[in-house]
């Protein structure tokens, strides 16, 4: 799964998905970001796949919130390796942070 | 019928017991844990690089734990960050939104990427120090 399919992904399960950055968009959005190179496969003196690690942040004012099945849901559908990497509280903001790590496919 | 007896070996028996102690683990797993919180240190400068609000502070409470036996007799460390900065805040609470991100700040992890970066260098670390202690042990 490249970055794009990850990007169309993540709007199919709210619009209110960003890439990199946003702040307190509304009361539940996602932003995720690609960080580092999480594996690769050399061929030919040349890199031939290269894996991302991606994070995807939801933030959330809901409780037992249903963008978090609709996800995780969609993460295995589309059969990608996926791990909640923490939950945190915002305290003074009253966000409900879950953080994931998923990987894409960097097509070279 | 015939027989066969191995005489010398008590010695030998002494050296691996030797082996066997679990305090000579800790000294491998410190070995590993520091490529490990140097990458970190890296990953964390470059994060603070060019930051007016850089103190210091957090950088400097980056710690190894003294390595320790758990009740299953394996030997364990931790890389943290300890104490308060000088405005009373908590470093691993700044540690924490600098890797995680939050609804007011943007996510600048330094962490995982440094642990996976330090992996291999540090299993090989861990290699190095187990050989070494091997070797001392068997010179006697």
């Amino acid at each position: 799964m490249t970055l794009k399919d990850i990007r169309d992904m993540l709007l199919e399960v709210t619009p209110n998905s960003f890439h990199q950055e946003a702040w307190q968009q509304t009361d539940e959005y996602i932003v995720w970001a690609e960080d580092s190179e999480a594996d690769a496969v050399h061929t030919d003196n040349q890199k031939s796949v290269q894996i991302l690690d991606v994070t995807v942040d939801v933030f959330t004012k809901n409780e037992y919130p249903e963008i978090i099945d609709k996800l995780q849901r969609k993460f295995n559908e589309k059969g990608i390796p996926w791990q909640l990497l923490s939950i945190q509280y915002e305290e003074d903001t009253k966000y409900t942070h879950y953080e994931y790590l998923i990987q894409a496919e960097w097509v070279m | 019928m015939a027989r066969l007896e191995i005489r010398g070996t008590e010695e030998l028996e002494i050296k691996l017991s030797k082996l066997a102690d679990p305090e000579l683990m800790k000294e491998v797993v410190w070995a590993g844990a520091q490529p490990v919180a140097d990458e970190i240190r890296k990953g964390l400068k470059k994060n603070l690089q060019g930051s007016e609000y850089a103190t210091g502070d957090l950088l400097s409470s980056l710690g190894i734990a003294p390595p320790d036996i758990d009740r299953n007799g394996n030997a364990n460390t931790k890389i943290g960050f300890h104490g308060y900065d000088r405005k009373g805040v908590p470093n691993v609470i700044k540690a924490r939104v600098m890797e995680s991100g939050s609804s007011k700040q943007k996510k600048r992890p330094f962490v995982r990427p440094a642990v996976r970066r330090a992996r291999k260098k540090s299993i090989n670390e861990m290699q190095k120090k187990i050989d070494e202690i091997t070797e001392n042990i068997m010179k006697g």
